[in-house]
């Protein structure tokens, strides 16, 4: 068997095959790496790693087990470091890369690849660091841009990383994945106007789904009375905001009217994975699923309804909605604007979040307004009890958001109420508070308005659920972020009786806190200005008595409202889809009657 | 031989490209029937498809009026009335078309093209932004989306469109640097930022490898200057850069001007100063002309402002190349240096001979200079807030453009601000007194230097990348460090410390005479000097 037949072998994704083969010759750095390659790819984590770990103890000691080169042994080692980066030993991965960047310091490539090991263990700081090494030698390298750009827009530095996106895409502008990291992060920043969005979000479609078409699956049988198949797909289904708002209605949908079915892209499985697998009709692993094997399956699974819940984020599989699998393709949570995409013919909101008329132009999907919120809540089992204030007089406000979140806006709005209330303090707690420059970023942010270092508390611990929440015991009053606001962070404030003053915009992202505080009559904590925020801000923190009574009676407000009503949500989006099943069927019918007229 | 017979004949020719029969044939018939509606119709198909366009255009809009529902024919005469500038005709047409056959991205950009000749920016950009939805990789539509933006001073839409722009157009030099010009000079890049789109911009562009060989200057007594001058603010222009190349022209020196920018300014150089119009050569061809002029001295007065030259820069034009005033901080070719760095001391130099007599301004009335392409959003929101707390003073603005002027009063009101209190008008300004805000963003030392002479406090501050530092030299020239705040919170607090009557002496002609800001000779010899030594 020689080594150009295994090379095809693993060109077509013959791995098992390919495997059996290399086993069969003579031990190289040729075999051993190809084995590593199979072994990752066929996702045999274990194996992979046992090799891996075999193959670095060779290194360590210097003695290898056939000839090699300087070349093969580097290769070999930085493919190693890759495979420990990935799969949780990154440790060992920055340590194999820093010595390798040490003796290769003008390789762009090790730089990046470094980086990556770094960002894998959490070390933002010198990633970045990395990321401008390599610029530095290959400033076209659109990878590394993309990289940078990662870095720079989790750790609060939008911005920055939208301008690192925008060069990655340049270099690339046939490869729609630059593009669309551009248009999801472009709903973080203020400077993006809805249209402006919109328009990048057309031509990330134009260039990845140039074919893309309403209304071309007509195949499905037209009974409007039939029980309906409907779908979720998700890399999500785990502890994570769209597991929350997807567990109501799998509790209280009709199963007499909808069977439900779960395509699960999730990865890292845990409780809430089991709860939502135990309430479906049907669970599918799809983690492992090439589009192509999940078309296939959503194709024999006869699905009237598929509904989206990325959109643009991270571990979407617009691609399949693309093949337009199912006659109704709806989006719902997971991402506020439009997909681009006319396969997808729906999206749920409501009249709040997207206001009618206002900016239903600028979605390709028709907006199909749910009459009490388009949000239903539940909050984890385990949430902890709420204690009563022990603020001694200082004001404690607080924001768990994202650090993406947190613009330039957000900041004029935070500094403003922090100036109206001078005995207050804010505290911010996200996991990419380790990294030193997010942290002098905000500091140096908030200076720059007006705010003193010693009235910030910057907290990047990572908690459990529990402790996590039992955090907002420690604020007075939350402060929601703009344009992209909190949808579960406001939730989990909310539930844990802490008020959330908010700003509203135009967008959808901009709006959700609205919708959210106008469901349980505290609407007019939904603000329109800086100054009106400020003001908002300084009234509730003059008020001791308002906030006491809003801690003890806002878990109430929040259980007794529509936003975690899960039986009148259920019905109301069973009509909705029942409405656009029958809308459906209609057209069909009208279709084929007008066939039948014109060959008569 | 009947009309509808000749017609078909007409119609037949056409289809086998004998113009000249179609037309020959349609004539007859529009002879004996001046209102034949068809025949006016092929006889302009003909017309315009033996690009006979002045003659088609001429019978077009009869054709037109005839036959109300050709798209052929009214899209074409659209088309010709476009080329021969007659927009209003033009978007009566097109506007006809997209009602009778609905929106299309052709129609709907010539519609907007049209409108914009009209001076209607509104729709305009409107319609720029239509096609775009319609075809989202019309990079026409983008570049002119991006363009109207710029011109009416929506300056963080327009970058937005400019980094959409290039995503369509990423081959295209220009469109990048125009990019990175206007997201440097509206602090919409990190240092670090400019520097990576810098090394993007050099890496893609900057030919490898193909260099001119440097001489030695042969005789550093007469030098031979070449100032390489693109889309420069008029002020500028007026006011710094051609008192300089006049001085030096009517010295020892050679001064030649390659003009980048679309209309030449000769009106304000000497006939000392020879001046090449050079926007049409090749970076190829540009260098060979500077290479051939024996330039010693290249003096680069644009970055990436409209006209860059970025390119030819790298090839190597002259014997030293330097940067000077209207850079980003950076260059993108290692090749030439910003001569700020050369500077012993800070240097600026703002000519007083064509300083307009103004009124003053009346009392409780702030003067906020360094407006007049727009304001971004952050001087707008810090302005606002200073205003919100003075509610009985107002805001004087510097912009001439009634088109910037409306933009900035929408842009106020949003925040609060009424347009009542906004006063546009460039007969008054600073005295004695009057606090002047600084656009710390995107700094203009003409108005600043000439809003402190007439005796304005300055309140400015620092910014992270050159565009928002000239005020900072200015200050240090004229010994007024303590101006400077040091952050937006910093800004705002001395502004309305100074409304609330806290002292600060404005400064005094002696002290501009001592700091050489208004010292033509002195400073054209630190320039000199600093040119030498790069």
């Amino acid at each position: 068997m020689n080594k150009k037949k295994i090379e095809r072998l693993l060109a077509v994704g013959k791995f098992d095959e390919a495997l059996q083969q290399l086993a069969a010759i003579e031990q190289s750095a040729w075999r051993d790496m190809r084995q590593l390659k199979c072994l990752r790819q066929m996702g045999r984590r274990q194996d992979a790693l046992g090799l891996a770990n075999q193959l670095y103890s060779h290194h360590r000691s210097g003695q290898f087990p056939y000839p090699t080169n300087t070349s093969q042994r580097n290769n070999q080692l930085r493919y190693i470091a890759q495979m420990f980066a990935e799969f949780g030993r990154s440790e060992h991965a920055c340590d194999i890369l820093k010595a390798l960047c040490e003796k290769k310091p003008n390789v762009a490539a090790l730089h990046k690849e470094y980086a990556y090991a770094l960002t894998c263990d959490n070390q933002l700081d010198e990633a970045e660091a990395q990321l401008n090494m390599a610029l530095n030698i290959q400033p076209d390298n659109a990878n590394c841009q993309a990289q940078l750009a990662r870095i720079l827009c989790r750790s609060g530095r939008v911005n920055a990383g939208y301008n690192s996106y925008s060069k990655a895409a340049s270099l690339e502008p046939k490869n729609p994945n630059y593009i669309q990291r551009l248009l999801y992060w472009s709903n973080f920043s203020e400077r993006t106007t809805q249209q402006a969005n919109y328009q990048l979000t057309r031509l990330w479609a134009s260039i990845a789904h140039p074919q893309d078409r309403a209304n071309s699956n007509r195949w499905r049988a037209a009974n409007p009375a039939r029980r309906l198949n409907i779908a979720l797909a998700s890399s999500n289904f785990r502890d994570h905001p769209t597991s929350y708002l997807v567990l109501p209605l799998l509790r209280a949908i009709d199963r007499s009217k909808f069977n439900v079915t779960v395509y699960s892209d999730t990865r890292k499985r845990d409780a809430v994975s089991d709860t939502i697998r135990e309430l479906s009709d049907t669970w599918h692993d799809t983690s492992q699923f090439s589009d192509q094997k999940l078309a296939r399956l959503i194709t024999e699974q006869q699905i009237d309804a598929l509904f989206d819940l990325h959109g643009h984020s991270a571990g979407n599989r617009l691609n399949l909605f693309a093949k337009h699998l199912a006659p109704l393709q709806i989006s719902w949570l997971g991402y506020p604007s439009t997909t681009g995409m006319k396969s997808i013919g729906y999206r749920l909101t409501d009249r709040i979040s997207d206001p009618v008329g206002v900016n239903d132009e600028f979605f390709t999907e028709r907006l199909i307004r749910l009459p009490n919120g388009f949000l239903c809540y539940e909050p984890p089992a385990d949430a902890p009890a709420i204690e009563p204030s022990d603020n001694q007089g200082i004001i404690r406000f607080g924001s768990f958001n994202g650090l993406s979140k947190i613009s330039s806006e957000t900041l004029d709005c935070w500094a403003a109420a922090m100036i109206a209330v001078p005995n207050s303090t804010l505290c911010l707690k996200r996991k990419e508070l380790s990294s030193e420059n997010a942290r002098k970023g905000l500091i140096a942010e908030l200076a720059d308005r007006g705010i003193a270092q010693d009235r910030l508390i910057l907290k990047s611990e990572r908690q459990a659920t529990t402790e996590h929440l039992a955090e907002y015991n420690h604020i007075d009053i939350s402060f929601d972020t703009s344009p992209y606001n909190g949808t579960t962070t406001t939730l989990q404030s909310l539930w844990m009786g802490v008020p959330v003053v908010s700003l509203v915009g135009h967008t959808h992202a901009s709006r959700v806190s609205a919708t959210i505080l106008e469901r349980i009559n505290l609407g007019g904590m939904a603000t329109n200005s800086v100054v009106d925020f400020a003001q908002r801000v300084k009234e509730l923190s003059e008020l001791e008595e308002t906030r006491q009574q809003l801690r003890s009676t806002l878990r109430r407000r929040l259980a007794d409202s529509a936003l975690m009503n899960k039986s009148q949500f259920a019905r109301e989006f069973e009509l909705a889809i029942n409405r656009l099943w029958r809308e459906w069927c209609e057209q069909r019918t009208n279709e084929r009657q007008q066939r039948v007229e014109e060959s008569a | 031989m009947s009309s509808p017979t000749r017609l078909s004949q007409a119609v037949q020719a056409l289809r086998a490209n004998d113009f000249e029969t179609t037309i020959a044939i349609t004539q007859e018939i529009i002879s004996e029937d001046p209102k034949h509606p068809e025949a006016h119709a092929v006889q302009f198909s003909g017309l315009f498809k033996a690009k006979r366009f002045e003659q088609a255009r001429q019978i077009g809009g009869l054709a037109a009026e005839l036959n109300p529902k050709s798209v052929f024919v009214l899209n074409n005469q659209a088309c010709l009335q476009l080329e021969a500038k007659q927009p209003a005709s033009a978007s009566g047409l097109l506007k006809s078309l997209i009602e009778q056959y609905g929106e299309r991205a052709p129609w709907l950009y010539n519609l907007a093209l049209a409108q914009r000749m009209v001076g209607n920016y509104d729709y305009s950009i409107a319609t720029f932004r239509r096609t775009l939805d319609f075809q989202p990789d019309h990079d026409h539509a983008a570049f002119q989306l991006a363009d109207c933006l710029s011109v009416v001073g929506l300056k963080e839409e327009a970058i937005r469109a400019y980094d959409y722009l290039r995503l369509l157009r990423s081959k295209h030099a220009p469109s990048h640097s125009t990019f990175i010009h206007l997201a440097a000079v509206n602090q919409n890049l990190t240092p670090i930022g400019l520097q990576h789109e810098m090394a993007l911009w050099a890496e893609r562009f900057i030919p490898k490898g193909e260099r001119y060989p440097t001489k030695e200057l042969n005789n550093s007594d007469k030098l031979t200057f070449g100032f390489l001058i693109g889309a420069l603010p008029s002020n500028w222009l007026e006011n710094i850069v051609a008192p300089l190349i006049n001085q030096l022209s009517n010295g020892n020196d050679r001064a030649i001007v390659y003009w980048h920018d679309e209309k030449v300014r000769n009106d304000v150089f000497d006939d000392t100063v020879e001046i090449v119009y050079s926007p049409k050569l090749t970076d190829a061809d540009f260098a060979r002309k500077c290479r051939g002029d024996e330039v010693d001295i290249m003096v680069d007065i644009c970055g990436m402002r409209r006209g860059s030259r970025q390119r030819a820069l790298g090839l190597q034009l002259a014997h030293k190349q330097i940067g000077w005033l209207a850079h980003e901080g950076l260059y993108a070719t290692s090749r030439v240096t910003p001569i700020e760095h050369n500077f012993e001391t800070p240097s600026l130099f703002v000519d007083d001979r064509k300083l307009d007599s103004v009124h003053a301004l009346p009392s409780k009335v702030l003067a906020g200079v360094g407006g007049q392409y727009g304001l971004s959003h952050r001087v707008i929101k810090t302005w606002a807030t200073i205003l919100r707390e003075l509610p009985d003073w107002r805001l004087h603005l510097d912009s001439t453009s009634s088109l910037v002027n409306r933009s900035l009063k929408q842009r106020f009101q949003v925040l609060g601000i009424q347009s009542d209190r906004l006063i546009f008008n460039n007969k008054i300004g600073a005295t004695k007194g009057t606090i002047v805000l600084d656009n710390f963003v995107e700094n203009d030392p003409v108005s600043a230097c000439n809003a402190i002479a007439r005796g304005g406090i300055l309140v400015a501050r620092r910014g992270a990348l050159f565009p928002a530092q000239r005020t900072v030299s200015l200050l240090a020239q004229l010994g007024r460090e303590d101006w400077l705040c040091k952050s937006t919170a910093g800004y705002i607090d001395r502004a309305l410390s100074l409304a609330d009557g806290a002292p600060s002496e404005s400064v005094t002609d002696e002290e501009i005479r001592q700091s050489g800001v208004r010292d033509l000779s002195i400073f054209s010899e630190k320039f000199r000097a600093a040119c030498l030594n790069s």
